[in-house]
């Protein structure tokens, strides 16, 4: 029996092997630790060397907004203004600040979570910003499905002694559901893989995919550089300025009201635009701890609220008279300003698009202002 | 649970470690609770019919013990096979008698059940009631023993496709365990790697080829059906000789010795001698509990003829329940009887045509005509219906024309993704395969293997283990027997 198994750990050569090409490589990024590191991002790089290059880059693919953030955080010698938020945020632009050292930081889909880490990678890049402006919509105080998995996020948390809520099942829990019988039709895997994406590395499968793309890198080198082909088409392109702000693809700036009710004619609007959604208390937490570190640290925070469609905030409105309870939103807004008053941090905008003088033209659909609104917004508010 | 997914490369060894730790007397148990765990990887509640299945078969097969009148004897084994093949009907046939019998009277009469049919069903169905005859006819003594009963029928590595066992020759073994034995565990893991190899490498590769061209026969030149219809034939030996080849590997690491089910088929110089190779487990048990007792080749000519026919059919049915399989069972069967008769036809007209023949080169026409013989018979066997067979034979004996060029058919393969890489790939696996089969055939290519030094053997095992890794198509495939 020592023979056998010393005769089989000649074998492990070949499985380390393969667990280290697929490790280093990782073309997919699977590996968590990876997905940071702006080194495996080809496109973001090429998105952030146009932004410092002063140039225009229309946004041809999904990239990880944070990379490039960091990327661009790393190449500049300062930022004095920075904007946090999410892609309602996008098209606040310098212009609207005046003053070279602007970068408009927001993240799609993003929300406190994603500020924070942007914030963070600010300081980690030596930056100290002096303006921040953090946008805020019906959905920033709105519970959230599950927090991104990164080791940036639990930094930036720990730095504000807040508590890290990163779920992650205990290992007996992930080795029960590694050995848990369950359906497996005709001997298929079971579809929820409890330590993915690490069994990838020993997987010969991503182990080919692997080879294969660094044959193709092999084979291409020496090549000049191919041109990006668009995953969204060139009327879906958005334009992504140096100072991080964005101008809308043309398609969505050319739809009017009446394509906008019919598009979420079938959608209940109370479930757009997180108008249902109540604030709770983690996030209000969350909030307050990264606005006070920012004060303290002498830095100058506003809040922008930024509302709804008058249309889809009206419809959601009604609703909740007639069933007799206030709009979630008007409690974050209210929470949001309670912030702001112990900090004495300026609050511009509302929740409500009554009291901002926006139209249902000035949106390209549920949530998302016109860079002219936005503007017309920071006018008002100034 | 496939084998070649990463839960077994998990189980397996932690199953393997356990085997050769506890003592022997509890052996059972682990294989046991292992084999039911493995079936349950596929769908929990039907292990509830394994158990149904080893409960009466256990308890008939005592009863067949204790009891000697020759009809009471008779009507013990009528529960057994009538409990079996009950359950078999059920999950297997039923919805395509059902189908049948309501397309002939154009009515709705017999419900549509949805039923998934229990994977492996006809395997341990067949091993179970192999048991049962033979105890019923004093070859095998009555298990008396539930645990090693019931491992003997869902024994994990032959559970769901075979080889399927002999009561006589398995349950021995699971009484008396043996000792560890470095050379049968190395072995066994040699050719659980070699089944891997044909399976991934070969026959996961050849799917991507032969699923498209036969999920739609219309869309494909005549040229290109032919040579799907080939690409079959080595698909599924590949992937059903690998699969055993896997299963009895990982036995003979615990020191079980399976019955091997494969025997260079397409080395075969005759339709007979074909099914002397095939899938050998299932051939002997319907020669041994069919064909005999139905009087085997000591009948008249006639008689002989409607036997072979019957086992035939009735080996078609046993692979699925469609009328391809009937009819596959049945050319098969036709094929058997026309070669007995024209055996002493076709040795006339050898003789006249080479008065001294060179037996390589009568032997090399003879195994190209039976591998033509048999991949024509892959069509009734892969097709999705009988139509669609109808469509492959009527297009490769009309359209001659497209036979003349290749362009057509490498626009095809381009069409599907084939690359010139997934062909050289693929031929060269095939003759490494081939050429194992051959080298078997003078000798145990392993144990040649473990008598070479160490730098050979142990490059031959790299060799194998990184092609398997550079060019295993592991797109998660299940083995093409599981289904039956």
């Amino acid at each position: 029996m020592p023979q056998f198994v010393f005769k089989l750990s000649l074998l492990l050569p070949l499985l380390a092997g393969m667990v280290w090409v697929n490790w280093s490589v990782d073309p997919a990024i699977l590996m968590i630790e990876h997905r940071d590191d702006p080194t495996r991002h080809p496109y973001e790089n090429i998105i952030a060397r146009d932004l410092l290059a002063g140039r225009t880059h229309r946004l041809k693919s999904i990239q990880l907004e944070l990379v490039v953030d960091e990327l661009v955080y790393r190449g500049r010698p300062q930022i004095d203004t920075l904007v946090l938020g999410t892609s309602i945020a996008k098209p606040i632009h310098a212009g609207l600040f005046g003053g070279p050292n602007f970068f408009n930081a927001s993240v799609t889909g993003g929300r406190i979570e994603e500020m924070i880490m942007a914030y963070q990678l600010a300081l980690d890049c030596g930056l100290k910003p002096r303006h921040v402006l953090i946008e805020v919509d019906s959905r920033s105080l709105s519970p959230r499905d599950g927090m991104p998995d990164s080791k940036l996020l639990r930094r930036a948390l720990g730095r504000l002694n807040l508590p890290v809520e990163t779920k992650r099942d205990s290992i007996w829990h992930l080795m029960w559901l590694a050995v848990e019988p369950g359906e497996d039709t005709a001997g298929a895997a079971k579809a929820q893989r409890p330590i993915y994406p690490y069994d990838e590395l020993i997987s010969p499968r991503y182990f080919q995919f692997t080879i294969a793309f660094l044959a193709k890198q092999w084979m291409a080198r020496g090549d000049k550089p191919r041109e990006l082909v668009s995953q969204f088409g060139e009327a879906n392109e958005s334009l992504l300025y140096p100072d991080g702000s964005l101008e809308w693809w043309d398609n969505a700036v050319a739809r009017t009201p009446e394509s906008i009710r019919q598009k979420f004619a079938q959608v209940q609007a109370g479930s757009l635009a997180g108008l249902q959604d109540r604030p709770v208390a983690e996030k209000y937490r969350m909030y307050e701890a990264f606005v006070g570190d920012m004060v303290r640290s002498g830095v100058d925070v506003q809040f922008m609220l930024l509302p709804p469609n008058p249309w889809i905030f009206e419809e959601a409105r009604q609703a909740a008279l007639r069933a007799g309870k206030e709009l979630p939103s008007v409690e974050t807004e209210r929470a949001i300003r309670s912030i702001a008053a112990k900090f004495k941090v300026p609050v511009r905008g509302s929740l409500d698009p009554r009291h901002v003088g926006v139209t249902e033209a000035d949106y390209i659909d549920d949530v998302h202002l016109r860079r002219e609104a936005i503007e017309r917004i920071f006018d008002r508010h100034r | 649970m496939r084998f070649d997914s990463f839960q077994f490369a998990v189980f397996f060894p932690i199953v393997v470690a356990l085997f050769w730790s506890i003592p022997q007397r509890l052996r059972w148990v682990l294989l046991l609770v292992s084999s039911y765990y493995f079936y349950m990887c596929w769908r929990p509640p039907y292990a509830i019919l394994l158990v149904v299945i080893t409960a009466i078969d256990f308890c008939v097969g005592r009863a067949l013990g204790r009891v000697n009148g020759a009809a009471a004897r008779r009507a013990i084994l009528a529960v057994s096979i009538l409990a079996n093949l009950s359950i078999l009907f059920v999950f297997k046939y039923y919805p395509f008698v059902a189908n049948t019998l309501n397309g002939w009277q154009q009515s709705t009469l017999f419900p549509n059940l949805a039923i998934v049919l229990p994977i492996g069903l006809s395997f341990h169905t067949f091993q179970s009631m192999g048991y049962m005859f033979d105890v019923y006819r004093r070859k095998t003594e009555p298990e008396r023993h539930w645990g090693t009963f019931a491992t003997y029928i869902v024994f994990f590595p032959q559970l769901v496709a075979g080889p399927i066992e002999r009561a006589g020759e398995m349950l021995p073994q699971l009484h008396h365990y043996k000792n560890f034995e470095y050379k049968r565990a190395t072995n066994g893991l040699k050719l659980m790697a070699w089944g891997l190899f044909k399976k991934v490498v070969v026959a996961d590769r050849l799917a991507t080829l032969v699923d498209p061209v036969y999920g739609n026969t219309d869309a494909y030149s005549a040229p290109m059906l032919v040579l799907a219809t080939v690409a079959f034939g080595y698909q599924i030996y590949c992937d059903f000789s690998g699969y055993t080849d896997i299963a009895i590997g990982s036995a003979e690491v615990m020191g079980i010795r399976l019955r091997p089910n494969f025997r260079a088929p397409y080395h075969a110089t005759s339709v007979q001698e074909f099914w002397t190779r095939w899938h050998m487990s299932l051939s002997t048990w319907f020669r041994d509990y069919v064909y005999i007792p139905l009087g085997g080749n000591r009948v008249s000519p006639w008689r002989w003829a409607v036997n072979i026919l019957i086992v035939f059919a009735l080996s078609g049915i046993w692979h699925g329940a469609n009328w391809t399989f009937v009819l596959w069972g049945l050319y098969h069967g036709v094929l058997m009887i026309g070669e007995r008769a024209g055996r002493s036809l076709v040795a006339a007209v050898s003789r006249r045509a080479d008065p001294e023949p060179s037996r390589a080169r009568w032997r090399a026409v003879r195994v190209v005509a039976t591998f033509a013989l048999v991949t024509a018979g892959w069509v009734l066997f892969r097709a999705p219906s009988v139509g669609a067979a109808q469509t492959i034979f009527a297009k490769v004996t009309t359209d001659w024309e497209s036979f003349l060029t290749l362009e057509r058919v490498l626009q095809e393969l381009a069409r599907l993704k084939w690359q010139p890489i997934d062909m050289v790939v693929t031929l060269l696996a095939i003759a490494v395969v081939e050429m194992g089969d051959t080298l078997q055939s003078y000798g145990s290519v392993r144990g040649w293997l473990s008598q070479r030094p160490f730098a050979v053997r142990w490059g031959a095992y790299y060799a194998l283990l990184l092609f398997i890794m550079f060019f295993g198509h592991f797109s998660g495939q299940p083995f093409i027997y599981f289904q039956f």
